[in-house]
């Protein structure tokens, strides 16, 4: 170890070009204590300036507090200010990912990719390891975000480059204290959910069975017999068994999943025509993101041997921002009309075709 | 982790982490004592007093959510490759306003680790304030500047193959 027994001057700044070793004050010309690089203080070309760690590379504190905030958020959100909308599923990852690209230095559309990979993986691995929704609410949700969180991030690096350039001494952690309060003003203008209007989700489509008898057929999502897409066994649960009864009007079901139980109560029947039903219980763990209200099947006969299949079903959706659901829940309801549809169809073929 | 207050208000506090490096190099990159005393997350700037002190040559600007007062202190101990000890005082007092020298050592671990002592000596002056919470503050600080040299050690790029 080099002799020296007083400190480096305040303003050195002399390091080892090769490995970083802090050289002001060190008897020169001599040769890095830790590397043996030669250095000469009276030649600048020896040596440099700049420290060989930079705080604008530093990227682990940045991410540690996007991850931070969105878990402290999400938890403070829902369980305590009780909202369940856009502060929830907007706000919390775009917070989370204003504070990653604050925190991290983002130079290629590789960093960008990975920075927006990152919060969105990490806040959809909140979500579900804290039971606010399951694989589909993530999947719809990594959909819904995406924009978002490329925004923010975009939000994130133009602060710090501009804070950068000032003198601005709180730089470093203020922002994460702005953007902290800035979430919790969301859940506190968000609150609880208001009630809903009910929406209704209408699909039709021509089968090639007299409308009788696709009458005849009628049956539930719970009652269809083929295996139903991947996207309702992944995104609803998995149903077990119901009590089928003939149906006339008055007629109440209940049908049993993995997950709890759906009471549906038959209000209308039209021999041939129509049958509406009302949902009177749902206990299946939805109850956060969708109540279900009711719904029905109408049969339009188009021929002899053909008929136009109706199936409308209407809920009132609970997350919000609407625009941002909607659409996912339309797709999962098509897909399960479609689902019973097919097994209507499939069930009068077999019943023309006898035993 | 130590933190104790006598009846005096005289306050010993230390904390440690260990690095996985040998301590020259660690030391090298200590040695840049200034930006190594900015790791307290109090200090947001040390620079040189103008006009010196008789007790202190170093200005050490203390912030706290945009909030703060400067203060002055020296370097008291400099051991070339074990560590320092800089002062922190008041600029009203050297008796006043919680005087206290901040430590940072260096002490081999083992064949390519190095333990960093971080620790905090003086008299706490505020007595109205209870200890616990004089306690608890102390070691607050103490382990968000070991927290801090720790992630600032690894974002530290590996030493280069000669």
């Amino acid at each position: 170890m080099p002799g020296t027994v007083r400190p480096p001057p305040i303003d050195a700044e002399a390091r080892c070009a090769a490995c970083g070793y802090f050289l002001a004050g060190l008897a020169s010309p001599g040769a890095c204590p830790e590397c043996g690089r030669a250095f000469d203080l009276s030649e600048p070309t020896t040596f440099i300036r700049h420290d060989v760690f930079r705080r604008g590379r530093y990227w682990l504190p940045g991410l540690i507090a996007a991850a931070l905030v969105m878990a402290f958020g999400l938890w403070i959100g829902v369980f305590g200010f009780r909202s369940w909308g856009w502060s929830i599923w907007l706000a919390t990852p775009m917070a989370g990912a204003v504070l990653a690209g604050y925190g991290t230095s983002v130079r290629s559309w590789l960093g960008w990719l990975l920075l927006i990979v990152f919060v969105g993986v990490a806040f959809l691995l909140m979500v579900i390891s804290m039971n606010l929704g399951g694989v589909f609410c993530g999947l719809m949700l990594a959909g819904v975000v995406v924009v978002p969180i490329t925004g923010a991030i975009g939000l994130g690096v133009a602060l710090r480059k501009a804070l950068r350039r000032s003198s601005f001494s709180q730089r470093w952690y203020l922002p994460v204290l702005l953007v902290s309060a800035a979430l919790l003003i969301c859940y506190a203008l968000d609150g609880p959910p208001p009630r809903r209007p009910v929406e209704t989700v209408t699909t039709q489509r021509e089968v090639g069975v007299p409308a009788a008898r696709a009458f005849a057929a009628l049956q539930f999502y719970e009652e269809v017999h083929a295996n139903p897409p991947w996207i309702l066994r992944v995104g609803l649960a998995r149903p077990l068994h119901v009590r089928r009864h003939p149906p006339a009007e008055g007629d109440v079901r209940t049908c049993v999943y993995n997950k709890g139980h759906i009471t549906k109560r038959v209000d209308e029947v039209v021999a041939g025509r129509r049958l509406a039903f009302t949902v009177t219980d749902q206990q299946i763990g939805y109850e956060r993101d969708v109540r279900l209200a009711g719904g029905s099947f109408e049969f339009e006969p188009v021929g002899p041997e053909r008929c136009v299949v109706r199936l409308r079903t209407s809920y009132e959706g609970r997350l919000g921002p609407r625009f941002a659901w909607r659409w996912g829940e339309a797709l999962a309801i098509r897909t399960l009309h479609n689902h019973v549809i097919d097994g209507i169809e499939i069930d009068a073929r077999r019943a023309a075709e006898g035993p | 982790m130590t933190c104790t207050i006598d009846e005096r208000g005289v306050v010993r506090a230390s904390m440690a982490c260990t690095l996985r490096a040998p301590r020259t190099r660690v030391w090298g990159w200590m040695r840049d004592w200034r930006s190594f005393l900015e790791m307290d997350p109090l200090h947001v700037r040390v620079e040189a007093l103008e006009p010196p002190l008789p007790h202190a040559d170093l200005r050490i600007r203390h912030r706290l959510l945009g909030i703060g007062v400067d203060r002055v202190g020296r370097i008291l101990r400099w051991r070339e490759g074990k560590g320092f000890i800089v002062s922190d005082l008041s600029r009203r007092s050297p008796g006043v306003g919680f005087p206290h020298v901040c430590e940072f050592a260096l002490q081999d671990a083992g064949p390519c680790a190095t333990r960093v002592l971080v620790g905090v000596r003086g008299r706490w002056t505020a007595r109205f304030v209870p200890r616990p919470i004089v306690r608890a503050w102390i070691t607050l600080v103490l382990a968000a500047t070991v927290g801090i040299i720790r992630l600032h050690w690894v974002a530290r790029p590996a030493l280069p193959r000669r």
